[in-house]
């Protein structure tokens, strides 16, 4: 895979994250500044050298530095995306993932929400050094995608290759989405698949709402063991090489008809959950994950945004601003620990007005659990 | 009333315009379970039975109602769960419309002192068991505590709970158990829209029709013929009983 880096920084200073991201035989990435008009930038991307890249990685405040022609650049990343976008859609160019890296105070100050959907996906420079290795898995992850996405859309692999699974017991609502998206440009269903299948939970699920759904302490020794029985309901599907994740359908599945337990999986409490496992897959270094004090239920079924601890959905408290989710989607909530004292107010700000009384209440009844002034 | 040809699509389109119009009231925390409830049944192979589970739907309610004991309860949430399955409804062909059947209401109050917590079971009798001999035991019957409650290992203060009696009750899907939840435990000034939207009311009507017409009609065919209608077995009333209370020989 090749990306190319637009960046006014000087190539010193870029150089840092290129060294964090490359990967022998895997990813190389070529550093540049922007060409100093839009009209350069234009050529850029129609030309023959441009079509060989795999994706673009760009800077959102390109005017900071001026280039080394010294020319300052007086556009931002986010209006280049878009003419990549309208090249790409007029069949002028080929489609390509693109990414923006910025710092974190631009992003904030500068970035316009309504922009995001030009992105595969947004980088805070600020904390890149902390996930080199993820990054790069996502970024060949974004590289193999748009070719397997632009194969599905010209007949040439199934839906069935697309995602990696037979399509016959997917949620309909789902599938129709994706067919309907077909006519459409790549980066609108790579946009789709990625932010609305892949990190919204619902269909597919992350590492931590398994060991939640399956009652377990994701800390203990035996979950490596549970993890690999699961492997036939890994997601092998576009963007898989970036993005852990297991099929809830599967998974359920495997429940009833693999290891017959009785009881639904939803209803039973960790401990019973652990028990068959342990029984059945005679792993004994497995440890049921618990609950909190101020929780009714161990039958977990979540994890905590805020502080990623397992609840049940009983437990928690809806996140505000999902009114907006597609039917599938899982909703977020935050434990009443979190809900009290907030360890992570990047993942969520407001609790769902329906659920602010209960708040109150809660504040109310354990007035010692709030944070320190 | 005509009956309406009864089938999964049928199930399906009800369950989701209700929880279409559920989600517009803002009366549940989060909808998506009916959607995913309706969605499943259209992916039902063609058969002559349907089952769904729906767990944990939550209803917020802020304050408290008049004849609250204790009275300090500032804010309650009823939690209603559902495992219900039964058959499509053949024209004037009467018979006990379910398979399966049980919900769970929790009501689970903050107080300042506290968090408290009852519940309510609503079961299908399972057959002949040791005790059902001794105490009676409706086809369809509401038990105040349960195993829910039991299992919850909290004090009840000075309250003793049996799980006699058995109250019957018509029986009830996702439909009839929300809108039972909606009736008995939402203020009317809350819910007064959403029972006067249409989908509503035609789930609602749906549901009884198929639930409740046999139930009621099996019934009051102990005092009156219900022509043009066969009931599945002769003496079909006591399919509900036993709720006559001379018919004691029967058991």
């Amino acid at each position: 895979m090749k990306y190319l880096y637009i960046d006014d920084n000087s190539v010193e200073i870029g150089k840092g994250i290129v060294a964090g991201l490359n990967k022998a035989n895997e990813l190389t990435i070529d550093f540049d500044n922007p060409k100093g008009s839009w009209e350069a930038e234009r050529v850029r991307f129609s030309s023959r050298s441009f079509a060989d890249y795999d994706g673009l990685i760009l800077d959102l405040n390109l005017e900071e530095t001026p280039n080394k022609e010294h020319v300052i650049s007086r556009y931002k990343g986010s209006s280049l995306a878009q003419e990549i976008r309208n090249l790409s859609k007029a069949n002028e160019i080929q489609e390509l993932p693109i990414i923006l890296l910025s710092a974190t105070v631009n992003l904030t100050k500068f970035f316009d929400k309504t922009n995001e959907d030009l992105f595969d996906l947004i980088i805070e420079r600020d904390s890149i050094g902390k996930h080199y290795a993820k990054t790069t898995a996502q970024l060949i992850a974004l590289g193999h995608g748009y070719k397997r996405i632009r194969a599905w859309q010209k007949d040439e692999i199934s839906l069935e290759d697309l995602l990696g699974v037979i399509i016959k017991p997917l949620d309909s609502r789902f599938v129709a989405e994706i067919l309907a998206l077909k006519e459409s440009p790549t980066h609108t269903l790579a946009n789709f698949l990625l932010k609305h299948f892949i990190t919204r939970g619902g269909i597919l699920i992350k590492e931590k709402v398994l060991a939640s759904r399956l009652g377990v302490d994701i800390k203990s020794d035996g979950w490596r063991l549970v993890v690999k029985q699961l492997e036939p309901y890994k997601y092998s599907g576009t963007f898989s090489e970036g993005w852990n994740r297991w099929w809830m359908h599967g998974i359920e599945d495997w429940w009833r008809n693999v290891l017959k337990v009785e009881g639904a999986l939803r209803n039973l409490p960790a401990e019973a959950r652990v028990d068959a496992m342990s029984k059945i897959l005679q792993v004994d270094s497995l440890s049921a994950a618990t609950k909190s004090d101020k929780a009714r239920s161990s039958s977990f079924w979540t994890v905590c945004i805020g502080s990623k601890v397992p609840i049940d959905t009983i437990d928690g408290l809806l996140v505000a601003g999902q009114d907006n989710a597609y039917p599938w989607q899982d909703k977020s909530y935050i434990s009443v620990d979190e809900g009290l004292k907030p360890t992570n107010r990047v993942k969520w700000n407001q609790v769902a007005s329906i659920e602010s009384q209960k708040l109150e209440q809660l504040k109310k009844l354990y007035p010692n659990a709030r944070p320190a002034r | 009333m005509h009956a309406l040809p009864d089938n999964k699509y049928q199930i399906a389109s009800h369950l989701n315009a209700f929880a279409t119009v559920l989600e517009q009231s803002s009366l549940l925390v989060d909808v998506s379970g009916i959607y995913t409830v309706a969605n499943r049944l259209f992916e039902e192979p063609e058969d002559s039975a349907w089952q769904y589970s729906c767990d944990k739907l939550k209803f917020p309610v802020n304050g408290t109602m008049s004849g609250c004991i204790p009275q300090n309860v500032n804010f309650y949430e009823v939690i209603l769960s559902i495992t219900v399955g039964g058959f499509y409804v053949v024209e004037n062909d009467y018979k006990n419309p379910l398979e399966q059947l049980q919900i769970d209401i929790e009501i689970a109050a903050l107080t300042e002192s506290g968090e408290l917590y009852s519940t309510w079971h609503f079961d299908k009798h399972k057959g002949e068991t040791e005790e059902a001999s001794y105490y009676c035991h409706p086809e369809y019957h509401w038990t105040f505590g349960g195993n829910l409650m039991e299992g919850a290992n909290r004090g009840y203060g000075d309250c003793i709970i049996l799980p006699t009696p058995r109250i019957a009750y018509p029986p009830m899907d996702l439909i009839l158990s929300v809108d039972f939840v909606i009736q008995n435990y939402i203020s009317l000034e809350n819910r007064r829209k959403l029972m006067q939207a249409p989908e509503y009311r035609a789930a609602v009507e749906n549901s009884q029709l198929r639930l409740w017409r046999p139930y009621f009609a099996s019934l009051a065919s102990r005092w009156h013929a219900v022509p043009d209608v066969s009931f599945g077995s002769e003496r079909s009333y006591h399919e509900y009983s036993p709720l006559i209370p001379f018919e004691a020989a029967y058991r």
